[in-house]
């Protein structure tokens, strides 16, 4: 009994002993079967639904998370709310402006809201029936509904108040092959081509058309011009390509085929990219900063410059590739003597257009007034070595060597080089300036008198003639 | 005396003058009724009904729809018209999708066949047929593919395709595993029986779209509103070409015959002989990629050969979102033409074959596709609707993204279809809003066929439309032309006469047409040809050159008939 006795508390002791531990167990064993259980479940699961549709409907997780695509929302959300409140700024501060209108007309154009947009713009032209550019708006929203009459008479009126837009006889061209017109296409495109300086389009135009009406000769002639002018347009080879097909040349066509195979681009890689699988969105804050851009020079045109530069920086933040914002801004902090800040504009340009002149130019004029010669000659001469061909570069190099006293010959062979590009009065004035202070008074007066004979109503160049005949 | 003579003569005078009042109202009211009723006739020379309620055709598609805007929902369906029972009428197998994930139906919907029990009623015989597949429905082709009389069906899938064989009782069989032609579990578009190698059977043609698996989708987003995605996203795949091998099985011979090698993002696709050498080449409209022109050098083997056509490409040398094709000889000059219908931003294009294989895009020039730019174009087809003796042709619109006014408004999801007629003179008038209530429909079109649904000598029309009801509509043309019908019985050649040129001379009007397998916006119409002879009374000579076998003449033949042309020159009406 006794053995029995302490055999029974032997065991009760260690089951007491073994108790939690023993739980334990059993609680991960379980937690262990069930999580493998689930697990092969959902495998099997997988197995059905890969490749194609299942037989099996059922829910399965969203590819994008709730969070992201309500955080899109949100932000297209707040994109037009803030283009309300922008109009509605607009109407209030600028109500009887075709200016204003025509902002919003064109934001709502952007947005793909041309009845909106139309409705805007007619209003602006009550307000100035002058605006040739809403009826070249009017006409393009016309075109590009195949409502060529109406498009013909939007470009036909816009060419009534300013006859020599470039580009609208193109359209207007365009319009009437549209109608079947080609006759009256090839006249517009002709009258393009007298006044054009970049008659690229209107030469394809009337490559295109003249194959279409078999005039294999004259649309060759066209073609070819356009790859005179570009010599990668990858449609003009496509055109002479089928020039030959049709004259049954296909030796000729393979070799255009060809060519125009090497330019094609690839198509375009599948990719994850925001932009490319969020389409709009960039579009949506472009379209807003361009209305801010624009209200902008509102703004400023009527002094109010603190709003203006508001404007400037939220499009900026908006689009901050938009270097029409950049310069703005430069300009803006010109007028009130924020010379380093607009500076830094131009450097922002030349970080996003790093081959484009026009902002070195600004670079060196700036740092001129800073007066930080290195960086004013620097910027100088990457407008010279960019833009080879024009003369504002050697002229304002020029400038700054006989402002600054040093490499004065230097000075006086690159006003004279600028002068062989554009004979320009300022051009001859800072001639006259690099004559006299080398010493040739005789060529400083016939500079200053050529200045005088293109500008005779400037009153500084007859000021300068006086003074150097005065000295000399 | 005088005075009451004066006042009877005045009571009767002024009756008679009331009278003649009466009388000169009437008369005007007739001669503006007269006139407004001739002027009517003259303007509307095609006329569509709308008769779809009287059909009684209960079909509804879905595209899926799951609210992930998978791609494979914004390209379905293609549609059939062929006669199945061989009773002389034409009946109607509509696609449908299928229950893609994130969808729930009570039922998974299928496709839906209709028996033509003639009158404009139509019977769903679906079960009874076995044709309701639940898969995720694209394109569909009929041809007799083991030539025991009867048409067969293939349908492409996302997924398997099916071959279903006709028993001839009113049932077919799935066929595809012993014929070995499931394709795969790609994404299908057109399709299309043809004689690649002249020899008597048909082979079986298969484009495929792109490789979409629900985990390659790409979710994006337009505006912030989840939208379709395009073809681009994906990988190009290659279409498939089997070869028919004669005892109900087929051999993959896409690479030996070079359709292989040239993967893309097939669509609607035709087969004809485009060069006039005998054989039979095949167009693939691809989306967002150059379009396809397999030239046949009449063994099977096929050259690519779209660029030097002048045909891959639009008049600027730009890729086209191609969806449908057709063919036809617009300009009756003995040259089969071609129309490719394209996404928003790209009209339509009609392009005019020159001959020796070479084509011109002529849109601008003959006014084709006024209408199309800013929508986007599916199924199309040229088919003489005014029996005048030219072509006119038939577009049916409607947007793959169902919010597309919220972020451009030049376009949207419903749309009218689009009629244009040919004026005889190379060019053609858009007449949609003149010809009947059948144009005034508003919908997201995308399969269309073209048939006589009701054997009164005129071209009818069947309109698939995404997530919805079909249109049917009747022509009720007061043309007062003349027609005629051919219907082919090959013997040696396949049974269906595909492939084979039927030129028609009447007088001075000379018109060719091509048995077809699969057309327009991947599906299939229009196997007994149609011609429209104007006031020709009857036809001088008919020519018949069967694809692998001799040219048939026949001479004589009165007009407004249906003729059934047996291979060796013999007919039945």
């Amino acid at each position: 009994m006794k053995k029995y006795r302490r055999l029974k508390q032997c065991l009760f002791a260690t089951a007491k002993f073994t108790k939690l531990p023993f739980i334990f167990c059993i609680i991960v064993y379980v937690t262990i079967a069930g999580f493998t259980g689930i697990e092969s479940s959902r495998g099997n699961e997988k197995k059905t639904q890969k490749g194609g549709p299942t037989q099996i409907l059922t829910e399965d997780p969203d590819f994008s998370t709730e969070p992201f695509k309500l955080a899109l929302k949100q932000k297209i959300a707040a994109l037009k709310e803030e283009e309300m409140k922008l109009i509605q700024e607009l109407m209030r501060d600028f109500p009887n402006s075709d200016e204003a209108l025509v902002l919003i007309g064109d934001l709502y154009r952007r947005q793909g809201n041309s009845i909106e947009a139309m409705k805007f713009w007619e209003k602006a032209l009550k307000v100035n029936p002058r605006r040739f550019d809403v009826y070249s708006a009017i006409g393009l929203v016309a075109f590009e509904k195949e409502q060529y009459e109406n498009a013909v008479t939007a470009w036909r009126k816009a060419l009534e108040i300013n006859p020599d837009v470039r580009g609208l006889r193109t359209n207007l061209a365009q319009a009437f092959l549209g109608l079947g017109k080609h006759t009256e296409a090839i006249v517009e495109l002709e009258k393009e081509l007298a006044i054009s300086s970049q008659p690229i389009l209107s030469h394809f135009l009337l490559g295109r058309t003249y194959l279409q009406l078999k005039e294999f000769n004259k649309a060759k002639k066209h073609y070819e011009m356009v790859l005179d002018l570009q010599p990668d347009h990858i449609k003009a080879y496509y055109g002479l390509a089928n020039v030959y097909i049709q004259l049954k040349q296909p030796n000729k066509a393979r070799e255009y085929l060809t060519a125009f195979k090497k330019l094609k681009p690839k198509d375009a890689e599948f990719t994850t990219d925001r932009d490319k699988v969020e389409i709009g969105v960039v579009t949506a804050h472009q379209a807003l900063a361009a209305l801010a851009i624009g209200t902008e020079k509102l703004y400023r045109d009527r002094g109010d410059l603190q709003r203006a530069e508001e404007l400037l920086k939220r499009a900026q933040t908006l689009d901050p590739n938009n270097t029409i914002c950049l310069e703005r801004l430069a300009s803006l902090y010109q007028m009130s003597d924020r010379i380093p800040e607009a500076l830094n504009q131009f450097k922002k340009i030349r970080k996003l257009k790093p081959k484009d002149s026009f902002c070195y130019l600004n670079i060196g004029i700036l740092n001129t007034r800073l007066k930080r010669f290195d960086d004013a000659e620097k910027a100088f001469q990457k407008v010279i070595e960019l833009a080879p061909k024009k003369s504002s570069g050697y002229c304002y190099l020029a400038r700054l060597y006989l402002r600054s006293n040093v490499k004065l010959t230097e000075a006086r062979g690159l006003v004279e080089k600028a002068v062989e590009l554009e004979a320009t009065a300022d051009n001859y004035f800072v001639l006259s300036w690099a004559c006299e202070v080398n010493g040739d008074i005789a060529s400083a007066l016939a500079a200053i008198e050529k200045a005088i004979k293109l500008e005779p109503e400037n009153p500084k160049y007859k000021q300068i003639y006086e003074l150097i005949k005065k000295k000399n | 005396m005088s005075l009451l003579r004066r006042r009877i003569e005045f009571i009767i005078f002024s009756g008679v003058h009331k009278h003649k009042m009466y009388l000169g109202h009437l008369i005007m009211v007739l001669l503006i009724l007269l006139y407004a009723f001739s002027h009517t006739s003259i303007n509307a020379a095609i006329t569509f009904t709308d008769v779809t309620e009287e059909t009684q055709i209960s079909f509804k598609h879905t595209d899926g729809s799951s609210g992930r805007y998978y791609i494979v929902e914004s390209v379905t369906a293609g549609l059939a018209l062929f006669d199945y029972d061989n009773d002389g009428d034409v009946d109607i197998y509509f696609i449908n999708g299928g229950a893609l994930k994130g969808t729930k139906f009570k039922e998974p919907p299928k496709n839906v066949f209709y028996r033509n029990e003639g009158n404009w009623k139509f019977t769903d015989v679906t079960k009874e047929s076995g044709l309701g597949d639940t898969g995720h429905g694209l394109g569909v082709v009929a041809g007799d593919y083991d030539n025991d009389g009867d048409l067969d069906i293939y349908v492409s899938n996302w997924g398997p395709n099916i071959l279903y064989r006709n028993n001839g009782d009113g049932s077919f069989t799935d066929v595809t595993k012993e014929a070995g032609v499931e394709n795969g579990s790609k994404v299908g578009a057109g399709v299309n029986f043809i004689d690649m190698d002249k020899d008597g059977d048909l082979d079986l043609f298969v484009s495929s779209y792109i490789d979409f698996t629900y985990e390659k989708h790409v979710p994006i987003t337009i505006n912030g509103i989840p939208a379709h995605v395009g073809p681009r996203y994906y990988m190009k795949t290659p279409d498939t070409l089997y070869r028919n091998n004669g005892d109900g099985t087929f051999t993959d011979v896409s690479t030996a015959s070079g359709v292989g090698e040239h993967p893309s993002a097939g669509m609607g696709t035709v087969c004809a002989d485009f060069d006039n050498d005998g054989d039979t080449d095949i167009f693939v409209a691809n989306d967002m990629a150059e379009d396809f022109l397999f030239l046949n050098d009449g063994s099977g083997r096929f050259e690519q050969v779209g660029l030097m056509a002048g045909i891959a490409y639009d008049i600027n040398g730009e890729e086209m979102g191609s969806m449908g094709v057709s063919c036809g000889d617009y300009d009756n000059d003995g040259w089969l033409d071609l129309y490719v219908t394209s996404y928003q931003e790209q009209s339509a294009h009609l392009f005019r074959n020159l001959g020796g294989c070479r084509f011109e895009d002529v849109t601008l020039l003959t006014g084709a596709a006024i209408g199309t730019m800013h929508h986007v174009s599916w199924g199309n087809g040229f088919a003489d609707f005014d029996n005048d003796g030219d072509r006119d042709i038939f577009v049916v619109l409607g947007h793959l993204q169902e919010n597309v006014e919220k972020w451009d408004d030049r376009s949207a999801f419903l749309v009218r279809n689009l009629l244009f007629m040919n004026n005889g003179e190379g060019k053609f008038v858009n007449v949609s809003e003149e010809s009947g209530d059948g144009m005034k429909v508003k919908l997201s079109s995308r399969g269309v066929g073209f048939d006589d649904l009701d054997n009164d000598g005129d071209i009818d029309i069947v309109i698939l439309n995404s997530r919805t009801e079909p249109t049917i509509l009747r022509n009720d043309s007061r043309s007062e032309g003349h027609w005629l019908q051919v219907l082919l019985r090959g013997v040696k050649t396949n049974l269906n006469g595909v492939g084979a040129h039927v030129k028609v001379v009447a007088g001075d009007l000379t018109l060719l047409d091509e048995v077809h397998s699969g057309c327009g916006y991947q599906g299939h119409y229009g196997m007994r040809l149609h011609f429209g002879l104007g006031k020709r009374e009857k036809v001088d000579h008919i020519e018949v050159r069967w694809i692998g076998g001799g040219v048939d003449v026949l001479k004589d033949i009165s007009a407004d008939q249906l003729l059934t042309i047996v291979e060796g020159g013999s007919i039945s009406n």
